[in-house]
């Protein structure tokens, strides 16, 4: 009986030394394949999210830039540039026309765009500014030609005064209609003319 | 119990070990799915992903693999395609797509994964003639782009010069080739010719300068057109786009064929101009209409009311005096901006006018007044690629050239005259209104205005005094104002149909 179990005891111990090492060897495996690579990520993932914190600058709150912006005199003839100093921002020329909707400072000029307008967005490639603006540059618009001049002409000249930007696409919610109150083809971009300007 | 127990671990933990290992390999093998275009293997920044059996691919490398383009603007989320002569907007997760203007609703839509636009793959077969295969095992997509095809040959005869035009469904790559004993051009169009049908594979021209143009499949990929000559002509090939095309110009060799073209511009102009030099054709454009009032005045006078009196006014003094007269609108409908110039086209005017009143958004006062004409800007001539169509197609609805370059020279041409005319014109029109209703002179100026656009005549678009002014408004309400400016733009016209110029 005691042999018996003696024998038992060496065949349990057997089959558990073969457990354990199949065990390790999985334990081994599932280290590899998943463990380690979640350091490895880890790792990676805090490498650049250093990296980040050294591109990014620190947030300048005083630092300000001179923007142009073109506003009508009180005949409507011509647009008379305003100089005007906004807090420095990534997109520089996304905040010049929301100061330019804002209307002028100057008691004297008035403003070209309907006060209501929303910028939806504002996107440079290749020299030509794509500016996204909210409908009611259209709804509320007072029309005339010179008014629709005014209006695409103020934006055109504050956003060609940005040294990389040649030309500007007015789109009105996503669509760059043929024009904004019926005169103006406004359904290609538009160069600057110095023609707006009082010599 | 012991024992039994460890034996149930063993067996689930090498069940888990045998099930586990290959699931990852899955895994793995589905993070590179592999695109192949026209069976080669499209190396893509991102590879194609698969989502709930859908198939995303990256967009800018299929379309550009594609043979298309790709813009995409992602402060508005929009992409825009263009392939195939098809111009599609997309914006992501809107599971919609703008083909040519028109909406398509799509299944998935397109999205962005790993920092790349992805479209899914329906939005290519909407663009192109595409086979596509998903082949699970070896995890890869295989897709078949139809090759460009010729669509037709075409052969247009002038004076001292043939066009042969091959019309291909898509762009593609040709060499040409001369022989010589008989004068042959050829040129080999990497397409097929499956879409010409047996009539046109020869085309008979037969005029002064070519016989015939036989076209057939050279090899497998190219199809070889061959222009019979009747002599040892000079030849210019050169392709064009939407439609894409071969344009095969064959003429004589001499150093005058840029004053033959000259010519028939100019005789062109001229009697579009002078005609029999006395039926002068008059197209008055009333602004706005319909449901586009225009500006609207302090007191609520209307800019479309005040135009169109002022423009039935005008119709009746002209006739009056002999002048053919036709209005764009005679009622208080909306006619679509593009068409005014069509319409002036289409009657041949020797001028159109366009009337409108003014406003100019000034909160609190209104003091801007005054009259001011406008002419085209210049540089908006052939300012898009859309005017250069328009123009194509609008120059040969009304000229009947068959010939597209020689059409867009016209075009430009006269546009570019037409501005001379229109300055002329704006200046005489400028003089009378301000001499005739005593209102402030704002002057002649240029703008893009897309109503005088396209034209090539004298046209222009006047502003007869501020409707947002108090004390305009109150004028352009009375019935003897409206008479004023309409006998003003009478005489204006009169003077200026009177010397129109005979020849530029």
């Amino acid at each position: 009986m005691a042999r018996r179990r003696k024998k038992k005891n060496i065949f349990k111990s057997t089959m558990n030394l073969i457990i354990l090492i199949i065990l390790l060897v999985i334990i081994f495996f599932l280290v590899q394949k998943f463990i380690f690579p979640l350091f490895q990520e880890r790792e990676r993932i805090e490498i650049e999210e250093s990296r980040e914190e050294i591109e990014v600058e620190p947030p300048s709150v005083l630092e300000e830039e001179q923007v142009v912006l073109y506003f009508a005199d009180d005949n409507a003839q011509y647009l008379v540039p305003e100089y005007r100093n906004i807090q420095k921002t990534e997109e520089m020329a996304k905040q010049a026309i929301i100061e330019l909707i804002k209307g002028p400072t100057s008691s004297n000029l008035y403003p070209t765009v309907p006060s209501t307008t929303r910028v939806n967005g504002l996107y440079i490639n290749d020299g030509i500014a794509y500016v996204d603006l909210s409908s009611e540059i259209i709804k509320n618009h007072s029309g005339g030609s010179t008014g629709e001049l005014l209006t695409v002409y103020s934006i055109v000249l504050t956003l060609t005064s940005f040294p990389d930007i040649n030309k500007v696409q007015i789109i009105v919610d996503g669509n760059s209609g043929e024009t904004l109150v019926g005169h103006v083809d406004t359904s290609i971009p538009l160069e600057g003319d110095d023609s707006w300007l009082k010599r | 119990m012991i024992k039994k127990y460890n034996y149930v671990n063993l067996i689930i933990l090498l069940i888990f070990l045998l099930f586990y290992i290959p699931d990852q390999n899955i895994l793995a093998q589905q993070n590179d799915i592999q695109l192949k275009l026209n069976d080669t293997i499209l190396n893509t920044n991102v590879s194609p992903i698969l989502v709930n059996g859908r198939i995303f691919l990256p967009a800018r490398d299929i379309i550009e693999a594609l043979g298309g383009r790709i813009t995409w603007f992602p402060a508005l989320k929009l992409l825009n395609l263009n392939l195939g002569g098809k111009e599609v907007s997309l914006v992501i997760d809107i599971p919609e797509a703008q083909i040519n203007g028109k909406k398509v609703i799509l299944e998935d839509s397109p999205t962005i994964m790993e920092n790349r636009v992805m479209i899914p793959l329906e939005v290519v077969q909407l663009l192109t003639e595409i086979e596509s295969e998903w082949d699970k095992a070896s995890q890869e997509i295989s897709i078949t782009s139809h090759r460009p095809y010729v669509t037709s040959i075409r052969s247009y005869s002038h004076k001292d010069k043939t066009r042969i035009v091959i019309d291909l469904s898509e762009k593609s790559s040709y060499q040409v080739i001369t022989l010589s004993n008989p004068e042959r051009v050829v040129v080999d169009v990497e397409a097929s010719l499956n879409q010409l049908n047996e009539k046109q594979k020869e085309v008979i021209v037969n005029d002064s300068l070519v016989s015939r143009v036989r076209s057939g499949q050279f090899t497998q990929e190219t199809v070889r057109v061959v222009t019979d000559l009747k002599g040892k002509y000079e030849f210019q090939v050169s392709d064009l786009s939407s439609p894409d095309r071969i344009v095969v110009d064959i003429f004589i060799p001499q150093s005058q064929v840029g004053t033959v073209v000259q010519t028939e511009i100019s005789q062109e102009i001229k009697t579009e101009i002078t005609k029999d030099g006395k039926r002068h054709i008059v197209v008055i454009d009333p602004g706005h209409g319909g449901n586009h009032p225009g500006a609207i005045g302090p007191s609520g006078l209307r800019e479309k009311d005040v135009v169109l009196d002022i423009a039935l006014k005008l119709r009746k003094i002209l006739q009056d005096n002999g002048l053919t007269v036709y209005l764009t609108r005679e009622k208080d409908v909306d006619i679509p901006l593009e068409n005014r110039p069509l319409i002036a086209m289409q009657r041949e005017a020797n001028v159109f006018i366009s009337i409108h009143t003014n406003s100019a958004m000034q909160k609190g006062s209104s003091t801007a007044k005054g009259i001011e004409t406008y002419v085209l800007n210049s540089r908006y001539i052939g300012a898009s690629a859309k005017d250069v169509a328009d123009r194509e197609n609008k120059a040969s609805q009304f000229y009947h050239y068959e010939d597209d370059i020689l059409n867009q020279i016209i075009a430009d041409l006269e546009e570019s005259a037409s501005i001379g005319f229109s300055l002329d014109f704006a200046e005489i029109v400028q003089k009378r209104l301000v001499q005739n209703t005593g209102l402030e002179n704002r002057g002649v100026k240029q703008a893009p205005f897309l109503v005088l656009k396209g034209v090539n005549m004298a046209a222009i678009l006047v502003e007869v005094g501020f409707i947002s002014n108090p004390n305009e408004e109150k004028l352009l309400k009375t019935p003897e104002f409206r008479e004023k400016v309409a006998k003003a733009l009478n005489q204006a016209v009169l003077e200026y149909v009177r010397n129109i110029p005979e020849n530029i």
